[in-house]
């Protein structure tokens, strides 16, 4: 974004045919625990994140993951006009195929919480180099995301467990579109920072 | 025998024959993982204490590290060649190389262990200033502030090699 809301490059067709879902597995962290001061972007894209550290308080803190089954995790970002500027809405869906007293406690928090979202894309544009960078991304890094909507259907057919939606406040959305996350210049070296948050 | 060197030692029973995966070996492998990764373990299945028992041994295997990266935190050696490091792969090596190279990158250690004294040069009293000798004293003898709070400068180097 080298000038400021003026368009400034092309876009050009995409060779590779891009791939839909995310992947089942996806990372949530307390906003309260992330250090700022020491993540790091891109210095020429403010939505390339390329260094995510956390507080070392104590406990130590960390990033919880979220397993789904069978692309249970869904995704959906969008832009919502406003009088004089743009936001963003960040929206993450996952399942819980469970109903233990833990899920609950799980819920109650999750509930009354505000978190980042790390999610992992199946699309990974690997044709140009390097490759990867469309694989990590970072929902809710201004404010965190909420939880918006549980509910649990026991009757379904389909899915008798809790379906959590999570999303932006009513008022106060995100400055900008999920962030891509790419560590280290390499998909491997973005796993393994990955790895060393949990 | 501690609980990790228990849990390591059934580990193989446990693992290999389904019989030997009792109650009370499953809580024992989650009190030796909270032990060794100061974390509760979750369980989704059965599989997850497998898992668990692997991730024991791995830490176990690995060389103790006396320093402690951030949470999240990737160093990477642009001018040389050592390999990028996490908290889960870092050596006393790696993290002594790094802070000597760049002891910027401090500000990514959770926890740097102290070192050894340094030497400093110890002044005698005579080389002191008034202000150093006042402060010496307020480090030393604050408890007898009245009795020296006035005193000259050769008078206070007095009192203290009185004292001393």
């Amino acid at each position: 974004m080298a000038s400021c809301s003026k368009i400034d490059s092309d876009i050009l067709k995409n060779c590779q045919n891009m791939v839909m879902g995310i992947k089942d597995t996806a990372y949530l962290i307390n906003i309260e625990d992330i250090d700022k001061d020491l993540c790091t972007f891109d210095p020429n894209n403010p939505l390339l994140l390329t260094s995510l550290v956390l507080n070392s308080t104590s406990p130590v803190p960390r990033a919880y993951k979220i397993e789904g089954y069978n692309f249970s995790n869904e995704h959906k970002a969008s832009m919502v006009k406003k009088t004089y500027l743009k936001s963003w809405e960040h929206g993450f869906i996952f399942r819980i195929f469970d109903n233990t007293p833990e899920i609950k406690e799980y819920l109650v928090n999750v509930a009354a919480s505000r978190f980042v979202v790390i999610q992992e894309n199946v699309y990974n544009k690997d044709i140009t180099s390097p490759a990867g960078r469309t694989v990590f991304e970072v929902l809710g890094w201004d404010l965190g995301l909420e939880v918006n909507a549980a509910e649990r259907d026991a009757q379904s057919e389909e899915f008798p467990g809790w379906l959590i939606t999570a999303g932006c406040s009513d008022k106060m959305k995100e400055s900008k579109p999920p962030l891509a996350f790419f560590v280290g210049g390499t998909i491997t070296l973005t796993r393994a920072a990955i790895a060393s948050l949990l | 025998m501690t609980i990790i060197e228990e849990v390591l030692s059934f580990a193989r029973d446990y693992i290999n024959t389904p019989s030997e995966r009792t109650r009370e070996r499953d809580d024992k492998i989650k009190r030796a993982y909270r032990s060794c990764f100061n974390r509760q373990l979750h369980l989704g299945c059965r599989d997850c204490l497998i898992d668990a028992i692997f991730e024991i041994k791995k830490q176990m295997e690995k060389e103790p590290c006396g320093y402690r990266l951030k949470p999240g935190a990737l160093l990477q050696d642009f001018f040389g060649n050592k390999r990028p490091v996490t908290d889960k792969t870092l050596t006393n090596e790696l993290a002594e190389y790094y802070l000597s190279t760049n002891p910027g990158l401090a500000k990514y250690f959770a926890y740097i262990p102290p070192k050894d004294a340094e030497l400093s040069i110890v002044k005698s009293f005579d080389q002191m200033t008034k202000t150093e000798l006042l402060a010496y004293c307020t480090e030393h003898f604050i408890e007898d502030l009245e009795a020296w709070e006035k005193l000259g400068k050769s008078k206070l180097i007095e009192y203290i090699n009185g004292k001393e």
